[in-house]
């Protein structure tokens, strides 16, 4: 192997181990403060809870919401806050606004370091801490399914929360960003939270909806969050449903890529900092 | 009594300009104040989403009809909205703790609680106040109450939100409190505002009783919306109203005075 060969490879290991580093720290971090952790759990275990009564109650005087039987809709609302749990909240659109309003962005422009690579594997970590419980909470919930589900329907709940995680990144990430522009995102924040909270499904599943919102939902990004890759778990999409779904998912990946990193060129040349 | 009154009027003074300040502070970013005030209707509309939504498949929830069930939203919305809109939930108490500057607070010639109380008002949250009476009179008019009973229930009704507010700013001190030994409350926070949400559905949906005497006794949930919307639909019962008085009166209390146990665990950032 020549000097030029050894000086690139080096070089690349170099930048593979920058982000893996960031990755490792934000999952430390994770285990410093497990009570937040503990607490999450326990604040949407409540919220779980009091859900389940309320589908018992109606359920126990004769009534069914939709095609749904008792259980079907107590293990979506299950399923769906797993997925919420694990894709973590809008936190992700606050801290790298306030990054860059505070001028730590500036940090990035001098420093060989992705923003958005930092950014993402930061994320990564704490996201990885809290599916370490959740994932064997969820496959333990799994193998007491009375259904068996097959080993196909698994791999596309795999690639689906992968997807569910990346679009949940884009957009908050994207809306981060805005702040170059914008000055203060809060409220962008605030309102996409509100509108992804309710066309992912985690408030109500999408085949629940009326048809006209169900139509708008399908013009979103954001069922491809919770309600898609639920509805491939239960078994509730076919595998040709599945894979088409999936597909859409990648592609509003791309878009949403593409979005944020348009926003973040034109907002870097627009960035004015101050200080050293 | 003079003194009394003047005190309350200095105290409401100070109230109301902590709530300018801030107004003035949100609308030097307009249009993030105006999204701001929009996503906090949005939030609300899709509560009433999902009430109707379920409603279009059922009569009742636990035999609360969707009038009925609304008041019982509404009632969730106002304690939400003059929660955040007066105090912001008492987020002052925490980011002054985690910043060191509660000092300032502190050496002031003024009650240390109503200071941190008052500090932080959200402007935008007052959409919620707004879009709960609409709700609250959309809901009113399905009642069909004669005129007596609804100046008469419409009373006790404001009492026992007045009673539920209380409620819920004593346990938000409990909870925000913990910021004096965690200096993090942010993972507790996130139980008391998922306690708050749940006040959204009556409380009959509990049919075991150690869980219903759980959200009564315990969390208080059953006093914050859904006895309060019992009395606004089915009139005065006085056991209620005392006991919604009484457990009003015991959390105040209870909470201040962990308040100040609290406050002797402070210890400032800077001199």
């Amino acid at each position: 192997m020549n000097n030029e060969t050894t000086i690139k490879s080096a070089w690349k290991l170099s930048d593979e181990k920058k982000y893996w580093l960031i990755f490792k720290n934000s999952l430390q971090q994770g285990f410093v403060y497990r009570f937040n952790f503990l607490a999450s759990f326990m604040s949407e275990g409540l919220a779980l809870l009091v859900l389940c009564y309320l589908w018992f109650s109606i359920y126990r005087q004769g009534g069914q919401i939709g095609n749904y039987f008792l259980g079907g809709l107590v293990v979506y609302y299950i399923i769906s806050r797993f997925i919420a749990l694990i894709l973590g909240t809008q936190d992700i659109g606050r801290v790298t606004a306030t990054s860059i309003i505070q001028g730590e962005f500036s940090n990035y422009l001098v420093k060989p370091l992705s923003f958005f690579k930092r950014t993402l594997f930061y994320n990564l970590g704490m996201v990885t801490y809290n599916s370490l419980f959740y994932i064997a909470a969820f496959v333990f919930f799994l193998l007491f399914q009375p259904s068996k589900i097959d080993p196909i329907s698994i791999l596309l709940f795999a690639v689906s929360i992968a997807i569910a995680y990346l679009i949940n990144f884009l957009i908050y990430y994207s809306i981060g960003v805005s702040v170059f522009f914008l000055g203060y995102v809060s409220g962008l924040n605030y309102i996409t939270f509100g509108i992804s909270a309710f066309f992912s499904g985690r408030i109500v599943p999408l085949d629940l909806l009326p048809q006209w919102l169900l139509t708008i939902s399908n013009y979103l990004p954001f069922r491809f969050m919770v309600f898609v890759p639920t509805a491939i778990i239960t078994g509730k999409m076919s595998l040709t449903d599945s894979l088409i779904n999936i597909s859409e998912g990648v592609l509003w990946l791309a878009i949403l890529y593409l979005a944020s990193v348009i926003i973040y060129k034109k907002g870097v040349k627009a960035y004015e900092s101050y200080g050293g | 009594m003079n003194h009394m009154a003047d005190k309350i009027k200095r105290l409401f003074r100070i109230w109301q300009l902590n709530l300018k300040n801030r107004l003035m502070e949100r609308m030097v970013f307009k249009f993030n104040f105006a999204l701001m005030t929009v996503g906090v209707f949005l939030q609300m509309l899709l509560s009433l989403a999902f009430i109707k939504i379920i409603f279009a498949f059922i009569s009742n929830i636990a035999g609360w009809t969707y009038e009925q069930a609304l008041v019982v939203v509404a009632s969730y919305m106002l304690i939400e909205g003059l929660l955040w809109g007066t105090c912001a939930y008492l987020a002052g108490i925490s980011e002054h703790v985690r910043t060191g500057t509660l000092d300032n607070l502190l050496v002031k010639p003024i009650d240390a609680q109503f200071m941190v109380s008052v500090w932080r008002g959200d402007p935008e949250d007052w959409a919620r106040v707004v879009t709960a009476f609409a709700v609250f009179f959309i809901a009113l008019n399905g009642l069909n109450l004669t005129p007596a009973a609804l100046l008469i229930n419409t009373f006790f009704y404001f009492w026992l939100i007045a009673n539920a507010y209380l409620i819920v700013y004593s346990l938000t001190l409990f909870v925000r409190c913990a910021s004096f030994w965690t200096t993090d409350d942010s993972s507790l926070w996130r139980i008391m505002d998922n306690i708050t949400r749940m006040s959204q559905y009556p409380t009959d949906i509990f049919f075991h009783k150690t869980v219903r005497f759980f959200f009564s006794a315990v969390i208080p949930l059953a006093f914050m919306a859904t006895i309060p919307a019992k009395i606004l639909i089915h009139g005065p019962d006085w056991r209620l109203i005392l006991a919604s008085t009484l457990v009003a009166a015991i959390f105040f209390v209870g909470s201040r005075k962990f308040w100040h146990f609290a406050l002797k665990n402070y210890s400032s950032a800077s001199s």
